[in-house]
């Protein structure tokens, strides 16, 4: 080709091409997408923000604070003067903004009265109508007319001002239409009942039962038989029991005379119920020279009422504060069973005690004030078991080649107890602030106490130094030189101050939660066997983990501190610190669980292990086989205990 | 001498050079034209839309229910829990309560969940013998719900977003004409299935059966809705069954008794309340 004509060509294609392609370009950069209208609607449960748009939008939303706003960017699309509906008085959006927010982006902007998360949706086009995007803003409460009118019937509840109402709400509506909107949900023209039958799934539940009314029962009655059995695993010491055997049965019966009145399912009403329980306790040790134990009591029994958001419990009940498990420094206000130590559950120890409890809550925040009359000791045996604080003493005395006067003496030992007198100043009273910042459960408390378990003010025999523990043998061989004075052992009770701080999170997937607690005095048993009083401060901190496959695990960490710790207590020193929780896994869908509970003391190397197997195939029945394994030197809590390591099977079955 | 070359032209020779190497660069691109024509595509709404009508389908603004969960071993021994649930909506958060009132062992135990700002849920856990309510951690997904057959995962409200969506066809499940929805969860959606294959109701927008799929492509489970009714203008799935088809476990679901838009009391939906049994 000739290169001048070439090139006249190549002149006169380049402008051509320019507007060919500055054409195509401009085409394929303008938004393809147009807003044609932004309607508002509303509905007795939502307001409607309707957005008609040319073609499917592609879209984002995103919410911003302060104040509250909601907004949505459209791309590839235009806005265009379109028509716009006003804000409309008494809704929860203050109004609705639009502009162009980008060359290719649409934004729409609903300024909200309050923090809100619309339900977003598009339809396609319908008879007339264009591509819709739908903004639903939910009324967050109630019934979900608009606010004013919402307000308007509060504050109009009177059935004299009934026709006012009538009257007002109608201009309200009135001004504010709720406009008919296009139905999202079609409501089916077929019957009001679809039945997919084919053989899949069962069909031996009656579905006629669904129109039977629930029966509406104001009286419940629940309860329990459990019956225990242990054994030693093997004889450490001549005179110990090495069989136990419990038998607990417990009746509950609640009255709620509201569930009659009102609807079972709304939930409205202000409550109340009573609850009365009766337990049996039976309690054998034996077989040698054996020691038995039976009560049958009122357990529980007290009048509940809720009103509004003030609550009120007047009886004898249980009242848990705390957040840590098994061990929980805070929760001093029921009294425990410690006949046979820890090895119950600590709830199962708890002793349910008269109280009088207010709870009031009038938002995030949760005040509970609780005054307990009648001072409830803790439940100890002093001589004659395994668990005993003497143990066996009595009989190791009896079966020993011994002068018969320094017999007849210790066997005449005996425990005067002194409790407080039943009188308004010797109640105890505590009060506790909870609530939940952004994400903790936090609680601070006070409680004015008595100490639940004993103070032993003297001990007979006068000057005693016993060395690391009590023995029988450790008594004897302390005894040369010693005044045996004719009295008994005088124990009672000594008040407690004690302020708490509880709380709860979640980080992760992990649980946290811990207890911190201030004792002003604590009482600890010294070897002369009478008790000194020291200040406390005692914190636990824990983690538990629920992972796949149904693997559990729980984690605490504790610290006693004795302040001002005297070398003569027996068993605790300075710091004890340890380590208590549990590692557990389900089996055959729940029906089977292997636990390992321990608690271990770093500061004394001390010990106590409990393996178990929970059966629960058998509807209502738990069948529970296990081993308590206490380790340690004899100057330790848990060594203490040593020669009681048992094989237990148990059965509780709930009616 | 003469060589002799099929194209006597290097033009000719080039230009179907060119054309099989086009070919060979656009091989897989062709395929999945061919695939994807062989998909029809031609739905009213696409399988986002289905499934955020799914997600958005009206459920009442409040309910209150009495249901029985019966759980059937592969040896056909059943075991029954009756619980009451309370659910209400605050915007898009949704509060519930689920409160069991038989068998007599666990009668007394509720669970509160309150979903919260960001997607997360505080979960809390009520047990009778404990005597206090104690903050649980939102459950593992894959975690078994009061050891039924539906996972916490199964009971919850999938997010539209967590999940890529497409309509694979249209079929009819008893009488009830239904797409058929193919979700894949999304990676960060930690789900413990790689499909979940919806046949959803049309026109009332509610999945009456769904076949989950582990990440080997094997069918583990499958839920039914063997009963719907249409109470108060919402339609309600009275009896669904869950069945693990590994451990030929299954638990059927039913409603004894519900009540919607009955303005259910906030007090409800606290931890006080949840203590009060």
């Amino acid at each position: 080709m000739n290169p001048v004509r070439f090139l006249k060509i190549a002149f006169l294609l380049f402008p051509v091409s320019v507007v060919v392609f500055g054409f195509y370009s401009y085409s394929w950069c303008m938004p393809n997408n147009r807003i044609s209208a932004i309607r508002f609607g509303g509905h007795k449960s939502f307001n409607r923000i309707t957005i008609d748009l040319k073609h499917k939008p592609r879209y984002r939303i995103f919410s911003l604070k302060n104040p509250s706003r909601v907004v949505v960017d459209i791309d590839d699309c235009i806005l265009p003067q379109v028509h716009q509906d006003k804000n409309v008085e008494g809704t929860l959006i203050v109004r609705v903004r639009a502009s162009q927010y980008s060359n290719k982006t649409a934004r729409i902007v609903l300024d909200l009265k309050e923090k809100n998360q619309p339900h977003v949706f598009y339809l396609p086009p319908e008879g007339t109508s264009l591509h819709r995007l739908v903004l639903d803003v939910k009324y967050p409460y109630k019934e979900g007319r608009p606010r004013a009118f919402q307000k308007l019937v509060e504050k109009e509840s009177g059935s004299a001002s009934r026709l006012r109402l009538k009257g007002k709400a109608e201009a309200l509506l009135e001004k504010n239409p709720v406009r008919t909107i296009e139905p999202f949900l079609k409501q089916t023209e077929k019957k009001n009942l679809i039945i997919i039958s084919d053989s899949f799934g069962d069909t031996d539940l009656s579905l006629r039962e669904r129109n039977v009314p629930p029966k509406k029962k104001t009286l419940f009655i629940k309860g329990f038989i459990e019956a225990k059995g242990a054994m030693d695993t093997e004889k450490k010491t001549e005179n110990e029991h090495r069989r136990l055997f419990r038998n607990k049965v417990r009746l509950e019966g609640k009255w709620s005379p509201g569930e009659k009145s009102t609807h079972k399912l709304n939930g409205k009403k202000d409550k109340f119920y009573a609850l009365a329980s009766i337990e049996s306790d039976y309690l054998w040790f034996g077989s040698n020279h054996s020691n038995e134990d039976y009560d049958f009591d009122l357990y529980e029994g007290y009048l509940h009422w809720t009103l509004g958001s003030t609550e009120i419990k007047l009886g004898k009940q249980i009242v848990r504060w705390g957040k840590t498990d098994q061990v929980s420094p805070v929760d001093n206000l029921n009294s425990h069973d410690f006949r046979e130590f820890i090895i119950p559950d600590l709830e199962d120890r708890k002793i349910p005690n008269w109280m009088a409890k207010i709870r009031i809550f009038p938002g995030a925040y949760n005040f509970e004030g609780v005054y307990i009359p009648f001072f409830e000791p803790s439940r100890i045996d002093y001589f004659g078991t395994d668990w005993s604080v003497y143990q066996h003493v009595k009989q190791d005395v009896r079966d020993l080649s011994l002068p018969l006067y320094l017999k007849e003496y210790l066997q005449a030992r005996l425990v005067h107890e002194t409790e407080p007198a039943k009188i308004f100043e010797n109640g105890q009273w505590g009060v506790r602030l909870s609530g939940t910042i952004s994400g903790w459960d936090l609680g601070f408390n006070y409680l004015y106490a008595w100490e639940s378990l004993p103070h032993y003010e003297s001990f007979p025999i006068k000057n005693l130094k016993l060395g690391d523990s009590f023995s029988s043998q450790n008594l004897l061989d302390s005894l040369d030189g010693m005044a045996l004075m004719e009295e008994d052992i005088e124990v009672n009770y000594k008040r407690s101050k004690i302020c708490g701080f509880e709380f709860e999170t979640i980080a992760n997937k992990i649980g946290l939660r811990g207890e911190a607690a201030y004792f002003n005095r604590q009482s600890f048993l010294t070897e002369s066997l009478t008790s000194v009083r020291k200040p406390v401060f005692f914190y636990v901190l824990g983690a538990d983990y629920l992972g796949e496959n149904d693997w559990y695990i729980n984690f605490q960490f504790s610290h006693q501190i004795i302040s001002g710790h005297d070398d003569e207590i027996l068993y605790f020193r300075r710091n004890n610190v340890s380590l208590n929780g549990e590692i557990s896994k389900e089996f055959l869908m729940g029906n089977l669980e292997a636990i390992v509970g321990y608690h271990y003391s770093l500061s004394d190397e001390s010990y106590y292990i409990y393996p178990k197997i929970i059966y629960k195939y058998i509807t209502d029945l738990e069948i529970l086989l296990g081993f308590n394994i206490f380790g340690g030197d004899t100057d330790t809590f848990m060594g203490f205990y040593d020669a009681n390591d048992q094989v237990f099977l148990s059965f509780k079955y709930y009616m | 001498m003469v060589i002799f070359l099929p194209f006597n032209r290097p033009f000719l020779f080039l230009s179907i050079l060119g054309i099989v190497l086009t070919f060979l660069i656009f091989y897989p691109v062709f395929v999945s034209a061919a695939d994807l024509m062989a998909i029809r595509t031609d739905y009213p709404l696409t399988g986002t839309e289905l499934a955020q009508r799914v997600y958005d389908r009206e459920i009442g603004d409040d309910s209150a229910a009495q249901m029985v969960m019966v759980l059937i071993s592969k040896s056909g021994r059943k075991r029954e829990r009756e619980f009451t649930t309370y659910r209400k909506d605050y915007g898009s958060l949704i509060k519930q309560l689920i409160r069991f009132t038989t068998p007599a062992d666990i009668a007394g135990t509720g669970f509160l969940n309150l979903e919260i700002e960001g997607g997360d849920t505080d979960q809390f856990l009520y047990l009778p013998a404990l005597r206090r309510v104690r903050r649980i951690v939102s459950s593992q997904k894959s975690h078994r719900f009061v050891n039924t057959d539906f996972t916490y995962e199964d009971m919850e409200r999938r997010p539209v977003e967590d999940s890529d969506h497409q309509i694979t066809g249209e079929e009819k499940i008893g009488d009830t004409d239904c797409w058929v929805l193919e979700s894949r969860p999304k990676k960060e959606a930690e789900s413990q299935y790689a499909v979940i294959k919806g046949w959803v109701a049309k026109e009332i927008y509610l999945p009456v059966l769904i076949e989950n799929f582990n990440k080997k492509g094997s069918l583990i489970k499958k839920y039914r809705v063997n009963r719907l009714e249409n109470i108060q203008n919402i339609w309600t799935e009275i009896k669904v069954v869950m069945e693990d088809l590994n451990k030929k476990h299954r638990t059927i679901m039913k409603i004894r008794n519900i009540v919607y838009n009955t303005r259910l009391s906030d007090h409800i939906f606290t931890k006080q309340n949840l203590e009060n049994w």
